[in-house]
């Protein structure tokens, strides 16, 4: 393979990053998503929209967020220097609020008078019920009825703030038939219904502006890093499902060569069984939610179910880039299982007194897998992308505790 | 994709329909499938508007399939004045026989679309009559066939009417 001056121009004019990605939607949906493209571009070089962006950046989420140095953990793995990118000290305890800033100020642009997402754990649909409050629009929340059970508490915040959250009963009831649902509500409402899209997936432009309103995570890590330790970080981690929290951080770092990169995709009962979500590791390429990735799917090209503890993991695909990035072989694509997950998700705990999610447990699980290895000098940066909180029950009933 | 046009075309293909391929995509399936001399059929759709029309219309052969409302298979019914409008206004733009589909579920409806289109497509209705003859515990095929002789029956009537 020839190498490229940098992994940081993608996509293409149609979409494409090498052959991944692209538009594969109902002719419906085209002319809206040619018309998302033009406000998109348009709103980027508006001064205006980066105004507004930043303040509520700042003021409504809490950005900046820390670049945390995770002392007792280092001391406790005894080797790399590690820093925690606190996204989960963002309003609503995850990352996924920069994302829906961006794409309901692009749906008060546009017009529209109605939003719509998909959501797995609940954390995205916490997220993009939150902006439709603060903007006064009506939203619809489609969830899946297998992580409406396992994420109660956030089932309930989203009424809470109004949304409607509409159970689906399809498939595998996870994240994937939510999002087919979500598409479908789309083709019947194109008129007035904004689709905010809660990863770097979907139909080109969604992997592209997905990604850009993420890369926040990477641009303050980068600075702040710089600010403490006068230098880059060596290496990044990040856990990855459809893989926003982890582009964010990346991408920002992808044309610096001496960054190590690791994306960790959820191997459930591990990657010799069936039961796990490792799309990269064990997924073909194909065609699934208006994109070409890679995805779990059959030898007659069905999408097979995905596993994992932790349903924002818990779907049979991932963006485009990444799957471009890992043919390319820039970044890592790594796995963790349920159980390494749960074993960092109580570490991380008990000492240092935070309580992760378990999406980004999977990254902590990596971490202690690496860092023992690596020198005291070796500065390692990790998105915790989401608080815990939401997966106590989850938790208790994978240790056997009655709640 | 070389070894599925080979296939197809020895197999007697006429033509594809692949829902979900807009002509952003073409360079994969379509063009091939047009040099192979298999015809590429594209749907339109009422968010179809007149600028993005010849787009949807270059490379697109054999007929054109307007999808009459905005939403999925089996969804409801369009007003068939619009469907008029729409398919006259496409055909201000290509001379391709134009198909309509969508909502289409009984004969009187059939009807009033062949009034204004050059065939009309029917599918979820017909596999409905499937489940349907399953639940009732009658023969699937005649109660299929039903609905089929209502329908050809229906616009048979309007082509005599047309001539």
């Amino acid at each position: 393979m020839t190498a490229i001056n940098s992994y940081r121009t993608g996509p293409d004019e149609k979409g494409h990053f090498g052959k991944f990605g692209g538009r594969f939607v109902a002719e419906t949906l085209m002319p809206l998503i040619l018309d998302l493209e033009r406000h998109y571009k348009q709103a980027k070089s508006d001064p205006s929209f980066k105004a507004e962006m930043d303040y509520l950046l700042k003021d409504y989420v809490g950005r900046p967020n820390p670049l945390y140095y995770a002392e007792p953990l280092t001391k406790h793995l005894g080797g790399a220097k590690i820093y925690l990118k606190r996204e989960e000290l963002n309003h609503t305890g995850a990352h996924k609020i920069n994302n829906c800033i961006g794409q309901i100020l692009l749906a008060k642009r546009m017009g529209k008078k109605r939003i719509i997402a998909e959501t797995g754990a609940g954390q995205h649909g916490v997220a993009t019920a939150t902006v439709a409050a603060r903007f006064g629009l009506p939203c619809v929340i489609y969830m899946g009825e297998v992580d409406i059970e396992r994420q109660q508490p956030n089932v309930f915040r989203m009424r809470l703030l109004g949304a409607e959250v509409r159970a689906v009963k399809s498939g595998s009831k996870t994240l994937k038939d939510a999002m087919n649902e979500a598409l479908r509500d789309w083709v019947t409402n194109v008129h007035d219904t904004f689709y905010i899209i809660g990863t770097v997936a979907g139909p080109h432009p969604y992997p592209q502006l997905v990604r850009d309103f993420q890369c926040i995570i990477g641009e303050e890590t980068r600075e702040q890093m710089i600010e403490r330790e006068g230098r880059i970080p060596d290496s990044l981690v990040a856990c990855i499902g459809g893989g926003s929290n982890a582009m964010g951080l990346f991408h920002p770092f992808l044309d610096d060569r001496s960054v190590q990169i690791y994306a960790v995709e959820a191997a459930g009962e591990g990657l010799d069984t069936a039961r796990h979500a490792a799309s990269l590791a064990k997924g073909v390429p194909g065609v699934l939610h208006g994109n070409r990735t890679f995805l779990l799917q059959d030898d007659d090209g069905q999408i097979t179910e995905a596993h994992t503890i932790s349903a924002g993991l818990d779907y049979p695909g991932i963006g485009p880039e990444h799957a471009w990035l890992h043919d390319m072989g820039r970044v890592n694509y790594v796995s963790a299982t349920d159980k390494e997950a749960l074993e960092a998700f109580q570490l991380l705990s008990r000492v240092e007194g935070i309580i992760p999610a378990l999406e980004s447990s999977h990254a902590i699980a990596q971490v202690i897998k690496l860092a023992p290895k690596l020198p005291k000098d070796h500065l390692m940066a990790v998105c915790l992308s989401g608080r815990g909180d939401k997966d106590i029950y989850t938790v208790a009933k994978a240790l056997g505790v009655t709640l | 994709m070389d070894r599925f046009l080979v296939d197809a075309k020895t197999a007697g293909v006429d033509g594809l329909i692949v829902v979900d391929l807009p002509p952003e995509e073409d360079d994969e399936l379509c063009i091939p499938a047009v040099k192979a001399g298999i015809h590429f059929i594209r749907l339109a759709t009422p968010t179809t508007d007149a600028a993005r029309l010849p787009a949807v219309l270059q490379n697109t052969s054999g007929f054109l399939y307007y999808v009459s409302v905005a939403g999925t298979t089996g969804a409801a019914a369009a007003d068939p004045v619009a469907v008029g409008k729409s398919v006259a206004l496409i055909k201000q733009h290509t001379k391709i026989p134009v198909a309509v589909g969508f909502g289409i579920r009984d004969g009187q409806r059939a009807a009033a679309i062949a009034a204004v289109a050059d065939a009309a497509v029917v599918g979820t209705a017909l596999v409905e009559r499937v489940a349907e003859a399953q639940m009732k515990k009658i023969d699937p095929a005649e109660h299929v066939l039903e609905l089929v002789r209502e329908l050809s029956t229906a616009i048979r009537g309007v082509a005599k009417a047309a001539a």
